[in-house]
């Protein structure tokens, strides 16, 4: 008889990235970047996602990229279209002092954001996935943007009615639709989280870190990641696994220590040496465990051509992960 | 005939099939192995259908097909040379970018040294000539506006004294200072020993500073000097450079985190000091030609470093002299203009006037005292 599901994976990816080689990346593309005065930016992105996407190993196979360049600047024009849309009339009001077009542009202004954060998740998100591959197979991002809608907007009043309190059970909806509708191949997402425990993190890190002058900030940034990462689920038909972190407040502490002391002694020039450091570190405390079969993954996602809600994301400075 | 070892997949699955990689002309032969040897396959790639995803050093990835790709990982840090060998004229390395793979840890040390190097010639070099060459450029009309905003929000914090100033614009009245700016002097009481000029021709002189003074080619000196930082824009020049150098700066660093901000703050105003430095030269330059066509003895300059110095010695408070360094070399090239100075007499409408200015700041002072 033959029994699968009872064959326990773990799984942990490796980077393999090297920080001369980085810093040579980075220098040739901010040197780009300024020469074409930021046009290549959406090129330099491109570069620098190839080559971590190239140096990530998860069962002896890399990871891909599949975007390119000028998807980036499309989509960088078409946020940048949205922009000019919802926030020119506002400004145009500040400029000529003009008070209907000021209250109409900030009312536009509102909306415009109201519908831009859904949209940009939605599309950075489908975006991305679309252009991941592992093994041939590609990633994907089966949500509905009406429910996206749905949850941001619920989110946004009652995060504005209790002050900001609801936020964290905001984020954590989110991240839940979110996850749900993340495909690998056949393989799909779930997580677990809960808002009032992510709540109760919140407060004890808040008021700890507060207590010790800022040093439990160190243990408050590795429960928060700890619970993001532990409530996370893969499923393959009907085997699942748990990706699991064992990130402790001690090892974020030196990690950080030594990240900061690089940056400040070598003037920032150190930052693609510190970006190696944490992949590896990070790397080193995450993994995949469970039923899960990496080899017996089935493609599932077609094509998907947008870029838009990626640049608007980084117009936004949001992080997604 | 050589092969490389590779992972193939078929895009149906993420199985991982063992597979060798034959080069040949114009296309690559793959003989692809399930892991149990159980099948044998052999698949053609035609070269001109190959996409690259990413040709590494230690592992490259190429797909083939439509969507969905079929994919092949190729070990083995000598491929990407052999395709450029094999296939001179495919497009199937990034040429641009192969010599990051390819370049060794002593080049990157140097590439970084040159990079290190650029930035800071730029900081030092370059960043100047712009910051001056747009201070040169900038109206006149403009410079007065900018220096009427900021002697409003700067002599808010003192008390302007209107007799003081009239009597250092009458002074003034008696010297030609060859100026295209429409000078204008403004006389403050406060105890620090203290004068600046801002752009566009406003000048602010502090009592303390004149109070110390006994003979008027020292008031002279300081106002050919301050009125020389108005004739060659110092302080917009100054401004200027602040500005590019903290956009500068933080564009470098800025993403990085608040200490290193804070290092950076700190080297900028370093730099300021050794660039104020020159322009105090360069000011003191212009205030003996001023003293000398005016033919007042520039042993006005000694006797007012003199002063300072002196002062400088016996009291805490640094803030002109942190930015107005005094270097015996300053004495002394004072010295050595004076010595060359033949055309110079007494000016008994100066001394006047110079003594009504005292007059009125000991009153003053010993209304305060009373």
């Amino acid at each position: 008889m033959e029994v699968l599901s009872s064959v326990q994976k773990n799984y942990r990816p490796k980077f393999y990235g090297e920080g001369g080689k980085l810093f040579a990346l980075m220098v040739v593309n901010v040197l780009l970047s300024i020469i074409t005065l930021g046009i290549y930016y959406p090129w330099a992105k491109v570069k620098l996602h190839k080559y971590y996407y190239a140096h990530t190993e998860l069962e002896g196979s890399r990871f891909v990229f599949h975007g390119k360049g000028l998807e980036y600047f499309l989509g960088f024009l078409k946020a940048l279209l949205f922009v000019l849309i919802f926030v020119g009339p506002y400004l145009a009001g500040m400029i000529l002092q003009n008070k209907t077009l000021l209250l109409g542009g900030l009312a536009l202004y509102l909306i415009g954001f109201a519908i831009f954060i859904p949209l940009a998740i939605h599309g950075s998100l489908k975006y991305r996935t679309s252009r991941s591959s592992y093994r041939g197979i590609h990633f994907g991002y089966r949500g509905d943007k009406k429910e996206l809608f749905k949850i941001c907007i619920k989110g946004f009043l009652i995060t504005l009615i209790s002050f900001g309190l609801y936020s964290i059970w905001f984020v954590t909806d989110l991240r839940t639709y979110i996850v749900s509708k993340i495909r690998f191949g056949d393989v799909n997402f779930s997580f677990t989280g809960k808002g009032t425990d992510y709540f109760i993190l919140h407060l004890k890190g808040y008021l700890l870190t507060i207590f010790t002058f800022g040093i439990y900030g160190f243990w408050y940034a590795k429960d928060i990641m700890n619970f993001k990462v532990n409530h996370t689920y893969a499923h393959q038909e009907q085997n699942s696994s748990q990706f699991s972190s064992s990130l402790q407040g001690f090892a974020l502490l030196k990690f950080e220590l030594v990240n900061i002391f690089l940056l400040v002694f070598s003037l920032g020039i150190a930052l693609p040496w510190v970006m190696v450091r944490s992949f590896h570190f990070y790397f080193n405390h995450v993994s995949l465990n469970g039923a899960v079969d990496l080899d017996k993954v089935k493609q599932t996602e077609g094509e998907y051509k947008d870029a838009t809600g990626e640049d608007m994301l980084d117009m936004l400075d949001i992080d997604l992960m | 005939m050589h092969s490389y070892s590779a992972t193939y997949y078929f895009s149906d699955s993420s199985q991982p099939y063992r597979a060798k990689l034959y080069l040949e002309k114009n296309r690559w032969r793959i003989l692809v192995e399930d892991a149990s040897l159980s099948f044998r396959k052999e698949i053609f790639w035609p070269v001109e259908q190959i996409v690259p995803k990413s040709v590494i050093s230690e592992k490259s990835i190429f797909c083939f097909g439509s969507f969905p790709f079929q994919t092949i990982e190729v070990d083995g840090a000598d491929f990407s040379k052999a395709l450029l060998a094999f296939y001179p004229k495919a497009d199937l390395v990034d040429q641009k970018f192969s010599w990051i793979s390819s370049a060794s840890t002593k080049s990157f040390l140097a590439l970084a040294l040159v990079f290190v190097l650029i930035v800071v010639g730029a900081y030092l070099f370059l960043l100047p000539k712009m910051a001056n060459y747009i201070a040169g450029k900038t109206p006149i009309s403009y410079e007065v506006k900018l220096g009427e905003t900021l002697k409003e929000n700067l002599l808010d914090e003192y008390t302007v004294s209107s007799d003081f100033s009239n009597a250092l614009n009458d002074f003034a009245s008696e010297i030609d200072f060859k100026s295209q700016y429409n000078i204008h002097f403004n006389g403050v009481e406060h105890s620090t020993i203290n004068a600046f000029a801002l752009p566009g021709g406003e000048i602010v002189i502090f009592d303390a500073i004149v109070q110390k003074m006994t003979h008027y080619e020292q008031l002279a000196a300081l106002m050919a000097h301050e009125v020389a930082h108005v004739e060659e824009r110092h302080s917009l020049k100054g401004l200027f450079r602040n500005i590019a150098g903290y956009a500068f700066v933080s564009f470098l660093v800025g993403d990085v985190n608040a200490i290193l901000s804070v290092l950076a703050e700190n080297a900028q105003s370093l730099h300021n000091l050794s660039f104020s430095r020159k322009l105090e030269e360069s000011a003191d330059a212009y205030g003996y030609e001023v003293l000398n066509q005016n033919r007042i003895s520039t042993q006005g300059f000694i006797d007012l470093f003199k002063m300072l110095k002196e002062e400088s010695e016996h009291t805490l408070d640094l803030s002109f002299l942190s930015t107005h360094p005094l270097p015996d070399e300053r004495i002394e090239r004072a010295h050595s203009y004076t010595e060359q100075q033949a055309n110079f007499s007494h000016s008994e409408h100066l001394e006047e006037k110079f003594l009504y200015i005292q007059s009125l700041l000991k009153k003053s002072s010993d209304y305060e005292a009373d």
